[in-house]
């Protein structure tokens, strides 16, 4: 018997089948993907995050403890490859006797043994003269006035200089790691890496400090830098518990001897941050996509509803038991769950390899499980709940003769007089209230904590607000379906001719059926724009992020202590490819007791140059506040954290510290003006913005700190390769294009593009297969129907007008209701995952030759269904014929 | 085996048979799967002519019914529509179907799912639903009027389909064992309810049936065996024709 009745489905019932298959294939794939795109994330994650590290531990021995007990700990350590002693001392200042004699203030002094440049290569970059002697910082070197060749003197308390001999000037790129406050927490460590600084051989050191370290211990210190093992856990949080794990275990194998500055963990840290956050996207943009996946399936199940109840009565009839018969929609579940499941890993792996370069479904073993069992349970959960289900209600609810019924009485849905879709809207916006209150902050990974938290209840508001819109969406259509009746006959007389009546009231009936078309037609389209709305705005953002580092398309930087004035400009604007340059002034200016970074601009040119977003400002747009810098002279916007620490009122005066072009502090009093949040090349933390003209004014200096160029897109990098040539040494010059690179997030960079072209692409089958198959099977089932009207004398045009018809109201409700819960559902997912947003948004960005593309998908899909309808109803198949 | 039906002609338009067909041979499938449903057929149906198209099931009936509607081509041979001239389907509403099973849309009430062939027939809405009420009342159907199919009884629902029949202006009216699904009592009324229509139309009615007492209401008989028309006019069936001998 369940043979027989396989070999039926199999020979007879082929559409339903492969339909309902292809639907748990996707829900399998989506899921497995999704595992898949987790894996590769946060694998690469990981080695992202180590990548970047120049020194893996910096172990700060301990005064009165021997240095060489701990780098011999260090040497043995479980995990350790390489470790070296470096000598730290501190200089009471730094003076060179050129043509002119220049003096620094104090300044650290590094002891470096042989063979740690090739140890860690990360942490020196050698820009003019040789890798090896003694070598000194650029900025040190700006201030000095010195090249190689030249000499200069470190000051030692208490003792005489020692000179040196300039051997390499060179960049220091992770200067704050390298002299961070070993065993510090983050807010007790310095707001920035020394200004001046010597790079000492190992024998030179030992021979400046020698002596100093014997009368001033406090002075001079020994720290081992150490290189680890990189062969990680793939997930950021097992590697990075594993990395605080080993360096407290070393730390108490030297009973105190050595505190470990953990570079590793911390970078493995944020990495553990962006994974979470990962896993947030896979399940605000991924999760949605699987149960849409279920939806088309169930949908594809129903439309043989009919039929099947047909089928279980004639059964019934035949004595067929509710056991058996409920055993044989067991063996169909079966039959569609092992093809889809089986489809729809091959597909993941397949979308995994193209997409991710990885066909691994976890990051670990016990992950892949998970994975795996996760999407092969939910696939044959959609089959089971999809196809018995319906069953085991028939076999329940109905007899034999109310299996024949096709088309009942229609009566709207209960939860419809309850309500219950407004209640869905309203606790959907108490649960973004909620998570608003909590300023959306998801993802919670406190440093130097194994644990790390993340607010799922934060996920409910765009959950309950896409089951709100699919519910919505269901009241509009069954609305429109029951009461609109004139208003439709008006709309589809054009496409429907002289069978209007009868179609309107056909589709009065049938309104459950068809809403239920319109509601996964929506939810489909929602699900796609806002996937598309939130990834566009997400790369929006990290275009910003980069123009933001960069301060504008290509950007040139003059060494410290330069005087090149705004006149330079010119020589730039030369370059061929540049289109626009503009000056930016950079000081530093003391506000109050607080050093903050001060950039002096043109408000009026200034937006030639660069891209300024209005949510880079507070109390108004980029423009507005950029009018008001312009409207006085002495205006000035700071941060949002300076008003609230000098409890400044618009028009307040404040006064500002800056140095003058004699390098002495004067006082320079402004007026505030408004609020920056964020400026091209401007630090995170507090800086301050004012006009340029009258910077120079009254500090005697018109020095540009950076020169912003604008170029024509995706020529960035050849024009920053160009000014390079063009200024030679005398400027450092970084294109958009590098940057991009080097300041976007793991998750920025390397992953969410494979996680959108999943996502993106899977919207597009999604939204195809609800409006095309979906309809497609729903007059397949009732090809019976066209049949009668083809053999009532109904003509091709007119079937094609009935087909239409119904088409256009389902198509143009499902497309209505999907815009309009795709952009609220946008705007939602934005604002609650503020998090992986850097700077957040000012507004959505909207991926225009994407959602044409759905659309197209969308028209072609049910342009096709309808195609093939008219066709197989034009010429009534002779089976049907002959059951008439 | 060929059968004519002679009856009079209406002035100035029925100068000649309503369909006709020569040696209309009509097969499914082909090579050793190939069926023969009908084999050669040769017939012509005059106006006004009452048939009764009778022979077991299987033996071709309906298949000879869809050729005659022009709902299915012949394989070979041909049929023509001599008084039309032109296929029946350019002309909607010039054949009325009565089928065998529910033939009813289901999502259409009774009175929509008479008016349809009218609209389909690009009458207008108004007009169209004025006759289909007329001709459920002819029927004495009118209490069903805003009943679904589904809530009709198979009785009622044929006679609803009858009455779509007769709200039109079919010239011939092909009926395929109406009362097939009927219980004695509906299947008189639905025979009775045919013939009022075909009366009132001045139509001609192919009834295709296999039941005796249906095929004797009517004047002349057709019968059909493994294919073969057999020209049995005038004759009356005298053993029950549902079931082989």
């Amino acid at each position: 018997m369940i043979g027989l009745w396989v070999r039926g489905l199999l020979s007879r019932r082929r559409g339903r089948l492969l339909g309902c298959t292809a639907g748990v294939a996707v829900a399998v794939a989506l899921l497995a993907a999704l595992g898949s795109f987790v894996a590769a994330a946060e694998a690469t994650m990981t080695a992202r995050a180590v990548q970047g590290i120049a020194v893996d531990w910096q172990i700060d021995v301990q005064p009165g403890t021997s240095a060489a007990n701990v780098l011999a700990a260090a040497r043995a350590a479980p995990g350790d490859l390489a470790a070296l002693p470096v000598g730290f001392a501190a200089t009471t200042g730094l003076r060179s006797t050129g043509a002119t004699t220049q003096a620094t203030g104090p300044g650290q002094v590094l002891g470096l043994p042989p063979g740690y440049r090739t140890t860690f290569p990360g942490e020196i970059r050698t820009l003019v003269g040789s890798d090896a002697g003694v070598l000194i910082s650029q900025q040190t070197a700006a201030n000095l006035h010195v090249k190689p060749g030249d000499t200069i003197t470190i000051g030692r308390a208490g003792m005489s200089p020692f000179h040196v001999k300039v051997d390499g000037v060179v960049e220091l790129p992770q200067a704050d790691s390298l002299f961070q406050k070993v065993g510090a927490p983050s807010t007790a460590q310095p707001t920035a890496p020394p200004d001046n600084v010597v790079l000492l051989p190992a024998p030179v050191f030992q021979q400046a400090f020698t002596a100093l370290a014997k009368t001033r211990p406090d002075l001079v210190r020994t720290q081992i830098h150490v290189q680890r093992s990189h062969d990680l856990a793939p997930a950021p949080s097992t590697a990075y518990t594993d990395a605080l794990g080993a360096a407290q275990n070393f730390e108490a194998s030297v009973t105190g001897a050595g505190v470990v500055g953990n570079n590793l963990a911390a970078a493995l840290g944020a990495a553990r941050e962006d994974a979470l956050y990962s896993r947030l996207l896979f399940l605000f943009l991924g999760a949605p996509g699987a149960v849409l996946a279920a939806l088309v399936t169930a949908a594809v199940a129903s439309s043989g509803a009919v039929r099947r109840r047909r089928e279980l009565a004639l059964l019934r009839t035949r004595g067929g038991s509710s056991r058996r018969i409920l055993g044989l929609s067991l063996v169909e579940a079966a039959v569609i769950g092992v093809l889809g499941v089986a489809a729809g890993l091959a597909g993941a792996a397949l979308i995994g390899r193209l997409a991710f370069g990885s066909t691994s479904f976890g990051a670990t073993p016990t992950a892949t499980a998970v994975w795996v069992g996760g999407a092969v349970l939910i696939g044959f959960a959609v089959a089971f709940a999809t196809v018995a289900i319906p069953v085991r209600r028939d076999l329940r609810g109905s007899t034999a003769r109310e299996g024949m019924a096709s088309v009942r009485r229609t009566e709207s849905p209960r939860w419809m007089s309850w309500g219950l879709d407004l209640l869905v809207l309203a606790a959907s916006l108490l649960a973004f209230y909620a998570a608003g209150r909590n300023k959306y902050t998801l993802v919670l990974a406190p440093e130097g904590v194994p644990t790390v938290s993340v607010d799922y209840w934060a996920l409910l508001g765009p959950a309950l607000l896409w089951v709100a819109a699919g519910l919505l969406a269901w009241r509009a259509a069954d609305a429109v379906l029951r009461f609109g009746g004139a208003g439709l006959r008006r709309i589809l007389r054009p496409v429907s001719g002289s069978l209007t009546w009868p179609l309107t009231a056909s589709m009065r009936r049938q309104r459950r059926l068809l809403s239920r078309s319109v509601v996964l037609l929506a939810l489909a389209i929602s699900f796609a724009a806002s996937t598309a709305i939130f990834n566009a705005t997400y790369q929006q953002q990290a275009e910003a992020d980069a123009q933001l580092t960069n301060g504008a398309d290509v950007a040139v930087t003059e060494p410290p202590g330069s005087s090149v004035g705004p006149g330079a400009a010119s020589q730039i604007a030369s370059v061929s490819g540049v289109r626009a340059v503009q000056p930016l002034q950079h000081r530093y200016a003391y506000v109050g007791a607080d050093l903050q970074d001060l950039y002096g601009i043109d408000p009026q040119t200034l937006p030639t140059a660069t891209t300024l977003q209005d949510a880079y400002f507070q109390g108004g747009t980029a423009s507005q506040l950029l009018a008001a810098l312009a409207a006085r002279p002495d205006a000035l916007l700071v941060s949002a954290e300076t008003v609230v620490d000098f409890q400044l009122q618009p028009d307040d005066p404040i006064t500002l510290r800056v140095r003058n072009s004699s390098g002495a502090l004067v006082k320079v009093p402004f007026h505030y003006a408004g609020i920056v949040n964020e400026f091209p090349t401007a630090p995170k933390d507090s800086f301050l913005v004012a006009n340029a003209s009258y910077l120079t004014q009254r500090t005697g200096s018109n020095a540009v700190g950076t020169f912003l160029v604008d170029t024509a897109s995706g020529n960035e990098h050849q024009v920053g390769v160009a000014l390079q040539q063009r200024l030679g040494t005398s400027a450092h010059v970084t294109d958009i294009t590098t940057t991009r690179g080097v300041v976007a997030s793991s998750l920025t960079a390397v992953d969410l593009s494979g996680l959108t072209r999943v996502e993106l692409g899977f919207a597009v089958v999604l939204v195809g297969a609800a409006s095309g198959l979906v309809l497609a099977l729903s007059w397949t089932e009732r090809r019976r129907s066209f049949a009668l009207l083809s053999a009532l004398g109904g003509r091709p045009s007119q079937l094609r007008g009935f087909i239409a018809g119904e088409s256009v109201v389902i198509t143009g409700l499902g497309l209505a209701a999907g815009v309009a819960g795709g952009w609220a559902l946008s705007l939602m997912l934005v604002k609650v995952l503020t998090g992986v947003f850097d700077p957040p948004p000012a507004q959505l960005a909207v991926p225009w030759p994407y959602l044409l593309l759905l659309l197209g998908s969308l028209v072609v899909s049910a342009l096709a269904a309808a195609t093939v309808a008219v066709a197989m109803s034009a010429q009534p198949p002779t089976s049907e014929l002959r059951s008439l | 085996m060929t059968a004519t039906v002679q009856s009079p002609p209406l002035a100035g338009v029925d100068a000649g048979p309503l369909v006709e067909c020569r040696a209309a041979t009509r097969t499914y499938g082909s090579g050793n799967a190939a069926v023969v449903a009908v084999h050669k057929a040769t017939c012509s149906v005059a106006p006004r002519a009452r048939v009764a198209l009778t022979g077991w099931s299987g033996s071709g009936k309906s298949t000879l019914l869809h050729m005659l509607g022009g709902l299915e081509a012949p394989t070979a041979g041909s049929v023509t529509w001599p008084l039309l001239g032109a296929h029946p389907r350019s002309v909607p509403g010039w054949v009325g179907v009565v089928f065998q099973g529910p033939s009813l849309v289901p999502a259409l009430d009774s009175l929509e799912n008479v008016a349809l062939p009218l609209l389909l027939a690009g009458r207008p809405q108004p007009d169209a639903y004025t006759r289909a009420a007329d001709a459920l009342a002819e029927l004495g159907l009118s209490d069903i009027a805003t009943k679904l199919p589904d809530e009709l009884s198979g009785g009622q629902a044929q006679r609803v389909a009858i009455a779509r029949v007769l709200a039109g202006e079919a010239r011939l009216i092909l009926a395929d064992e109406p009362t097939g699904q009927l219980d004695q009592e509906s299947a008189e009324r639905a025979v009775r309810s045919l013939i009022t229509a075909a009366d009132r139309l001045n139509a001609a009615l192919v009834l295709a049936t296999h039941d005796s007492s249906v095929a004797s209401q009517l004047s002349t008989w057709w019968s059909m065996q493994d294919g073969q028309l057999d020209t049995v006019t005038g004759v009356r069936p005298e053993q029950p024709l549902g079931r082989r001998p």
